[in-house]
């Protein structure tokens, strides 16, 4: 048989094999093949595509192969961030601004009794119900370095994205926060969990290294009835343990001392609205 | 080099890596093993050890080497099984029997619920208790239950052990069914396995079709219902009584999405391969009591419970009269709560199920009288509305961290309730409201109408479906990339 007769005598299998009468389980693949490509080429988009205010968002097929991915937080980082060597502790007054979520309420009354005693001053601003999401995606942090033109912020953000599912989506949004604080010293108190999170705290110590991050997650909290918020008396605690860490293992240390007596004014504090940024 | 490493890495048992069927990873290789598949599935035996391969890579990946211990439940039974075949002693049957049960429950107590049983002995005699390090292996509760069905089904002589070990792994460890179920039976699922297929378009389409709808179900409206639920029953003295009346009723409907869309994945997934394993939901929020709800919820439960809880032991309690078949339905659920979680939430919510059921059996007389005396639309919008209200006043008990929880929840819906909250809650959360009013949308398509959609859906050019299924991916992808607000209130 020559070779012309041998594809004649295919060609109805051939015909079968189109119509999916062969392998019709094909058909289905055929479904997933073209779905997988698709994903997987706008996952390696470097933007995801936005109609409107809507985004088209991507798949993280691209985390599972790309190599880039598996550093996400790391490129903030510099080396001295991870050294075990201590800095010295700067004895000049500070002007602190702390600034994040809901949490940071006890702690500001704390931190204003320590200021009292070291000479510093401070001005706290609390976003309602703030995350990453929403001071990543605005100039708040700007906005407030500008206005009081601090020389150490503290910043306490995370607890309101402890559940959040794909917390890898929120690593842009960390470096852009840590973008606006700029060159000013800073730590970051990392959210006094009441439940294991998602990922939050790690992404928040992969960005800003050991000895800028604080790890309220490792403390135990008596909270108020909301079983979320740290009470009054543990969070005096819990700025205690803020104060020791930033005095002797942080990247910037500052004279803290523990202070004899509460201030006797309030501090300085700026509330904002549990609204998002616009555009959210 | 990095891609090489990073291949290896994503076909290693990695606990951080979600390989669920709603999954990227999961999605990825089942594409790949379904190309293989349709190549040898009409080869029986090429077919069945492809099945049990990839079988054990699945669960492989969710549990890593807890897969030898569901290896060695099927190999003791399968063998135990084979013995009380074999033997005409009725006493050495019995015993057999006795073995296996108590060594598939040993290994399911063991790993499911020693740390329950030591922190309760630890705290009656007041003694510090140290956790051990021991995980529980995924899906250990369905396919214990499955392979005692098996060997109590050889025991009564309603089937014959299958005498190919492959066969038996096959029916342990088929993946569609062994992380959530539905706990099909060894004599509906090991005769398939000697049947040669046939895989018509129509079936790949209607299992495409409960593929697309469980996944629907699951990732985008359970999933997303369940941030919210999971942030309020995780605090719920944080939150109001209407946004914790939200998480109630908004729970009610995440399990239904959540278990029935899983199981719509995993009989699509199965009917794709060849296999029928039968239903496991039939609109049970639709049942006037409670006893016609666990007729149509979680039914190869219901069943399995039926058969070989209930059954045998109310004839063993048959002396007993009414009281006998109180007592079962009581204990029966108990097991049932139990078989849940290693939670004294699990026993309350199990415990109150059967006093509710007791209570039914006891007066289903009265209750015909009483129906027989009351317009009938009315009993059964009253009798609607009573049943969904107590299913989802104990689905508060069974997802609470704690019965202390439960009693906050309950407190905060009756002592702080008010409707000024829903326009902040709408305000924050508008996708939240929209999707729990889409679920209950959803879930009240009539039958009809869903198998008048399935036939459309099968009769639409190809690319239409393509089209389709590619935006109810995207969809699931926009929902698992979206966020419930967590707390909305200032000033706490």
């Amino acid at each position: 048989m020559n070779r012309k007769n041998i594809l004649k005598s295919y060609y109805p299998h051939l015909l079968k094999w189109k119509s999916g009468k062969h392998f019709p389980l094909l058909k289905f693949a055929g479904i997933a093949v073209v779905t997988l490509i698709i994903f997987t080429a706008y996952s390696y988009r470097p933007n995801p595509i936005s109609i409107g205010k809507k985004e088209i968002k991507q798949s993280g097929i691209k985390d599972y192969f790309s190599p880039a991915s598996f550093g996400i937080g790391m490129l903030a980082i510099k080396r001295s961030d991870t050294s075990n060597q201590k800095a010295v502790i700067d004895s000049s007054k500070q002007r602190f601004l702390l600034i994040g979520d809901s949490m940071l309420e006890t702690l500001s009354y704390r931190l204003n009794d320590y200021c009292k005693k070291n000479n510093h001053t401070m001005n706290a601003v609390i976003w309602y119900s703030s995350s990453t999401l929403w001071y990543g995606n605005s100039d708040t942090i700007a906005y407030f370095i500008k206005k009081f033109d601090p020389t150490y912020v503290i910043l306490v953000l995370g607890a309101n994205e402890l559940f959040v599912k794909n917390i890898n989506t929120r690593d842009k949004l960390v470096k852009n926060i840590i973008q606006q604080i700029g060159d000013i010293k800073y730590i970051w108190v990392g959210p006094p969990n009441w439940k294991e999170d998602t990922g939050i705290n790690n992404l928040i110590f992969r960005n800003v290294g050991k000895k800028k991050y604080f790890a309220s997650k490792k403390l135990t909290y008596e909270r108020f009835k909301d079983g979320a918020h740290p009470t009054k008396k543990s969070g005096y605690k819990w700025m205690d343990s803020v104060a020791t860490f930033i005095m002797n293992e942080s990247m910037y240390p500052v004279i803290l001392e523990f202070p004899d007596a509460p201030a006797l004014q309030k501090p300085s504090l700026t509330l904002l609205g549990p609204h998002p940024p616009k555009g959210l | 080099m990095n891609f090489l490493t990073n291949l290896y890495s994503f076909f290693i048992y990695n606990p951080q890596q979600a390989f669920s069927f709603n999954s990227g990873p999961f999605f990825l290789l089942f594409t790949l093993f379904i190309i293989a598949y349709s190549f040898i599935y009409k080869n029986k035996r090429l077919r069945n050890s492809f099945i049990i391969l990839f079988s054990l890579f699945f669960y492989y990946k969710l549990t890593g080497w807890y897969l030898f211990i569901m290896l060695l439940t099927a190999s003791i039974d399968f063998f135990i099984a084979l013995s009380i075949q074999k033997t005409n002693n009725k006493k050495r049957k019995f015993i057999l029997l006795l073995v296996s049960i108590c060594s598939s429950l040993g290994l399911l107590i063991y790993f499911k619920y020693i740390h329950f049983i030591m922190e309760n002995i630890y705290s009656i005699v007041k003694l510090e208790y140290n956790a051990l390090n021991i995980l529980i292996p995924l899906g250990i509760s369905f396919y214990t239950f499955r392979t005692i069905s098996y060997v109590i089904d050889v025991y009564r002589e309603e089937i014959k052990p299958t005498t190919k070990y492959s066969e038996y792994i096959a029916y342990m460890s088929f993946f569609p069914l062994l992380i959530a179920g539905p706990i099909t039976r060894a004599k509906n699922f090991i005769p398939q396995l000697r049947r040669n297929f046939n895989i018509k378009e129509e079936k790949i389409y209607k299992a495409l079709f409960l593929i697309i709808i469980g996944l629907i179900k699951k990732a985008v409206i359970a999933d997303y219902i369940g941030q919210y639920c999971n942030m309020v029953f995780d605090a719920p003295a944080g939150y109001s009584g209407f946004e914790n009346l939200i998480a109630v009723y908004g729970f009610a409907l995440q399990i239904y999405f959540d278990f029935s869309g899983y199981t719509d994945m995993a009989i699509g997934i199965a009917k794709l391969m060849g296999f029928d394993i039968g239903i496991n939901f039939n609109k049970p929020y639709h049942s006037l009591n409670i006893t016609e709800f666990w007729r149509c919820w979680h039914i190869s439960l219901s069943t399995w419970l039926r058969d070989y809880v209930f059954t045998p032991m109310a004839f063993k309690f048959r002396r007993w009269g009414k009281a006998g078949i109180f007592s079962s339905l009581f204990i029966t659920f108990l097991i049932c709560g139990f078989w849940h979680g290693a939670n004294w939430n699990f026993i309350f919510w199990g415990g109150l199920l059967g006093l509710i059921m007791g209570v039914e059996s006891l007066t289903s007389k009265y209750r015909k009288r009483m129906k027989k005396k009351t317009n009938p639309t009315l009993y059964k919008i009253l009798s609607w509305f009573l049943t969904f209200h107590i299913i989802t006043f104990l689905w508060i008990f069974f997802r609470s961290p704690d019965l202390q929880a439960s009693g906050v929840i309950i407190n905060r819906i009756f002592s702080d309730f008010s409707w000024t909250y829903l326009s902040p809650f709408y305000d924050a959360r508008p996708l939240l409201i929209w999707t729990i009013i889409t679920g209950f949308i959803f879930y009240c398509i009539p039958t009809r109408w869903y198998s008048f959609i399935l036939l459309r859906f099968q009769i639409l050019p190809y690319w239409v479906k393509l089209i389709i299924f590619i935006m109810v991916v995207q969809l699931v992808i926009q929902f698992q990339n979206t966020d419930v607000q967590a707390f909305i209130y200032a000033q706490f």
